[in-house]
């Protein structure tokens, strides 16, 4: 079982993301803008982050490059993007974040790449 | 699924309010609104909107200033709009039928010319009609006699062999229960049609098939089926309702319920000892006793009360805004009255009883079958305490009960080597419902492992979803075996398939598949398919 945080603007795809991991038994807590998420994150500690990029306000992108280093040597970030482009994936490996996944996608894909980002 | 497309469906509705009242937006806005969809709409099933976000997104630049006004971005999200509409209904409506109708007409079609079974069957479905379908003379019969549908298509030709044969083997049990059948064919002289007609076909159509026309014929030849079975709505014998109009008085009276809340009951009637007298008096007598059962019940009912004919000797009373407790003061009323009431026989007058469990509407009960079953266990409560009483039904009897919940089992299997396929079909198919049943998944790696396994041998009803290629063993010959098994009555197969394998659909329908679904499908079309499957096969 993880500690989750889910940053996304998009209401429903928020909730079949944390109802989808719940399933599986993690604990999930969620964020619906990059604001909001590096508030909680300054708090509390998580062993996944999972974090849209087009989001109004801060980009997925610029959250990461705005969290704390020490945290993202040791815990992976998981990036939702529509954008598959090498140059945008370049760009978030600079930030940080090692994992993407392409929207859309289905509920049991994410399920599937969260398991094998936490058995890592 | 359903839970997360409502919501989303909701929120662009409610978001498109919002456009409308401030008329102008912003190129930012617009992009935003688009690029949601695409990323969200299809992880919830909803594909066809991602497709089309997707495709309109392109049109658009990303950093554009251009203001929109509401007749611009009105007409630019049209296909957008259009299908938002569709999707809504149509998650309603396919709810609608497949819930609350079962008694849906039932087409039959037998063809070995994949291509038009694929086209017929389409279109009839999206018409609401359930379709059967066999690529064999064999299969055809089999179906017609376990299914009993409404109305037969049979192709002149299959595999080389004239249909008349098939025609021959039914035409007296479809005369008896008046089903008519439609005869296509490529060819069309006169001696072919004459030999059609004579065998008893009511209709005979060339092909190239055009869809609108024969769909016409079809619906036609349906109303004057229903025609004929609103004739036939009452017993010969007792006068009172067959089992056939049951669901219409239900539909309409649940309809009063939903409005007012005021319930209704079912008093499921059963003659004690009925078979004795039978035995004992012959048929004529256990006849007398039917007629004279259902003409003091017709007499002392209340006139708002329906009495139907459910079995043999089995009647169920049907009292409008009656609530329980007061259903049983009323049937036992009838019953002092009928326990009275001689029967003349050989041997001088004989005296007889009944046995009632009667049930109220609530709102947990979703059909028809549900308050059927609980009036059921109250008769058969009071069949075990010693007859001729009435009981109301209680909780405590269905925990009693265990085998009829039991029965309810519906076990649906995954066999599919992609682990990715089996993850999402056992965690979104374990969360359907279908009305009367419990969903239970479970998914096998490959054929062999599931044939070696004893899952399928149990008790309660299965739907087996077979992927065609599989290492090892592939699904045709998995799905040979299973036919071959002494529970295959208990057994709906789905056959998944690769797109344009008409060959392996074939081969799967001439097997014994009862359907099949080519890859890739959506979850909500397999479960479509699923709840279709079960409320034609059980």
């Amino acid at each position: 079982m993880a500690r989750i945080l889910v940053v996304d603007d998009e209401e429903v795809l928020r909730m079949l993301i944390m109802d989808t991991l719940e399933d599986e038994g993690h604990d999930v807590f969620e964020a619906s803008d990059g604001k909001e998420a590096l508030a909680i994150l300054g708090n509390e500690s998580f062993d996944l982050v999972i974090l849209d990029n087009m989001m109004p306000g801060l980009t997925g992108i610029e959250v990461a490059q705005q969290m704390d280093e020490e945290w993202k040597k040791n815990h992976p970030i998981l990036m939702l993007t529509a954008k598959t482009q090498q140059s945008d994936i370049d760009e978030s490996k600079l930030a940080g974040i090692p994992y993407y996944m392409a929207k859309p996608f289905s509920p049991s894909q994410l399920a599937l790449l969260v398991e094998d980002i936490l058995d890592a | 699924m359903k839970k997360y497309q409502t919501m989303f469906l909701q929120r662009y509705s409610n978001m498109l309010m919002q456009w409308k009242q401030k008329q102008d937006i912003t190129n930012d806005e617009l992009y935003h609104f688009l690029h949601s969809i695409k990323g969200t709409a299809s992880s919830i099933g909803l594909i066809k909107l991602t497709e089309i976000a997707s495709e309109l997104i392109e049109k658009i630049s990303k950093d554009g200033q251009r203001i929109w006004n509401e007749e611009e971005w009105g007409n630019f999200i049209q296909p957008l709009a259009l299908e938002f509409n569709d999707t809504t209904e149509s998650s309603q409506l396919e709810e609608d039928i497949i819930e609350e109708r079962p008694s849906q007409s039932k087409i039959l079609i037998i063809d070995d010319d994949i291509e038009l079974l694929n086209d017929v069957k389409d279109c009839l479905e999206e018409n609401n009609y359930m379709v059967f379908i066999a690529t064999t003379i064999d299969r055809g019969v089999q179906l017609f006699y376990d299914h009993h549908p409404d109305l037969v298509i049979i192709d002149y030709f299959i595999k080389g062999k004239s249909s008349l044969e098939f025609l021959s083997r039914i035409a007296t049990l479809a005369r008896s229960i008046f089903t008519p059948i439609i005869v296509i064919s490529d060819e069309a002289t006169t001696f072919i049609q004459k030999q059609v007609y004579d065998s008893g076909a009511h209709d005979f159509i060339q092909k190239p098939i055009d869809n609108t026309v024969f769909l016409s014929i079809i619906n036609n030849r349906m109303k004057q089926q229903d025609w004929f079975k609103k004739r036939v709505m009452v017993d010969e014998l007792t006068k009172t309702y067959n089992r056939a109009s049951l669901y219409e008085i239900w539909s309409e009276l649940n309809k009063t319920y939903q409005k007012t809340e005021i319930p209704f009951s079912f008093a499921l009637m059963d003659l004690d000892h009925f078979k004795q007298v039978n035995d004992r008096h012959g048929h004529s007598v256990g006849d007398l006793v039917l007629t004279n059962f259902s003409k003091l019940i017709l007499q002392e009912k209340r006139q708002k009360d329906y009495l139907v004919r459910y079995g043999g000797e089995e009647f169920l009373l049907i009292l409008p805004k009656t609530k329980q407790s007061e259903a049983v003061g009323l049937v036992d009323g009838l019953l002092k009255k009928f326990m009275k009431l001689g029967h003349d026989t050989d041997e001088g007058q004989i005296k007889l009883s009944f046995t009632a469990g009667v049930a109220e509407v609530q709102k947990s009960i979703k059909s028809m079958e549900q308050l059927i079953v609980r009036s059921d266990l109250a008769l058969y409560f009071g069949k075990q305490n010693g007859r001729h009483s009435v009981h109301g039904y209680t909780a405590e009897m269905q925990k009693s009960n265990e085998v009829i919940e039991r029965d309810s089992l519906l076990r649906i299997a995954v066999v599919d080597d992609d682990r990715v396929i089996q993850r999402l079909l056992s965690d979104q198919l374990s969360k359907m419902s279908i009305s009367n049943y419990q969903v239970e998944v479970k998914s096998f790696q490959d054929g062999e492992t599931f044939l070696n396994s004893t899952w399928y041998k149990g008790t309660g009803k299965y739907i087996i979803l077979l992927d065609g290629i599989m290492p090892k063993m592939d699904g045709l010959e998995v799905l040979s075996h299973l036919r071959k098994t002494e529970n295959e009555k208990n057994m709906g197969i789905v056959m998944l398939t690769g797109r344009q394998k008409d060959k392996d659909i074939v081969k799967a329908l001439e097997l014994g598949a009862d359907d099949y679904i080519t890859k890739p499908f959506s979850l909500q079309q397999l479960q479509a398919r699923i709840k279709r499957l079960v409320n034609r096969l059980f």
